[in-house]
């Protein structure tokens, strides 16, 4: 329980940040909402932004 | 049990460790920055040693804070000017035109087949004039 508390604390804290990179990497908004889901959130966010191509790359990355 | 809870945490938290990896090569930042997590690690044990009320939360500290400084801090990649040959993420060996934008790169074709460095210069491999 303590852990679900924690993980959805620390995806409140740290959604507004998120939608801001994944804003200047030029990336929809919604993937970004994965981190709610508890625990597994996080690891998830994180895979999706790196392995994702990020249109407004200068290089195409 | 506990140990397996451990694991599956240790298993997460390399993954994380991997995208940051490659998160902060993409917006041209060292990506040894991503071994920050490891703190993490850290914070979690001196927690559990004190018996601190933080423990639950403890893992969370060092990645808030590295999110939260990542989304305001400028991205060298995105900055004009910068140098993709300089840094790490954009190395390779060989020729690299990745210096270009896709569009702006006239050479760049879809396939591009092997091509020997001599027929570049219009000479012709294996054939050398003697002179007499």
């Amino acid at each position: 329980m303590h852990l679900i508390v924690g993980s959805l604390i620390f995806a409140l804290v740290v959604i507004y940040p998120l939608l801001r990179i994944y804003r200047r990497a030029g990336m929809p908004w919604w993937p970004a909402m994965v981190i709610f889901i508890p625990i597994i959130g996080p690891p998830i966010t994180a895979y999706l932004l790196a392995m994702s191509r990020w249109p407004s790359h200068p290089f195409g990355r | 049990m506990p140990n397996v809870h451990g694991i599956l945490n240790l298993i997460m938290l390399a993954v994380t460790i991997w995208c940051y990896w490659r998160i902060l090569g993409k917006s041209g930042f060292n990506r040894w920055w991503s071994y920050l997590l490891l703190l993490s690690l850290v914070i979690v044990y001196l927690s559990g040693v004190f018996r601190s009320p933080v423990f639950i939360y403890a893992p969370y500290f060092i990645p808030t804070i590295m999110i939260w400084v990542f989304a305001y801090i400028r991205w060298p990649s995105y900055e004009e000017g910068h140098d993709p040959a300089r840094s790490r993420a954009f190395a390779q060996q060989g020729r690299d035109r990745r210096d270009q934008m896709p569009s702006a790169d006239p050479h760049r074709t879809a396939k591009p087949g092997f091509t020997h460095a001599s027929s570049l210069h219009g000479a012709k491999r294996g054939k050398t004039k003697k002179n007499s």
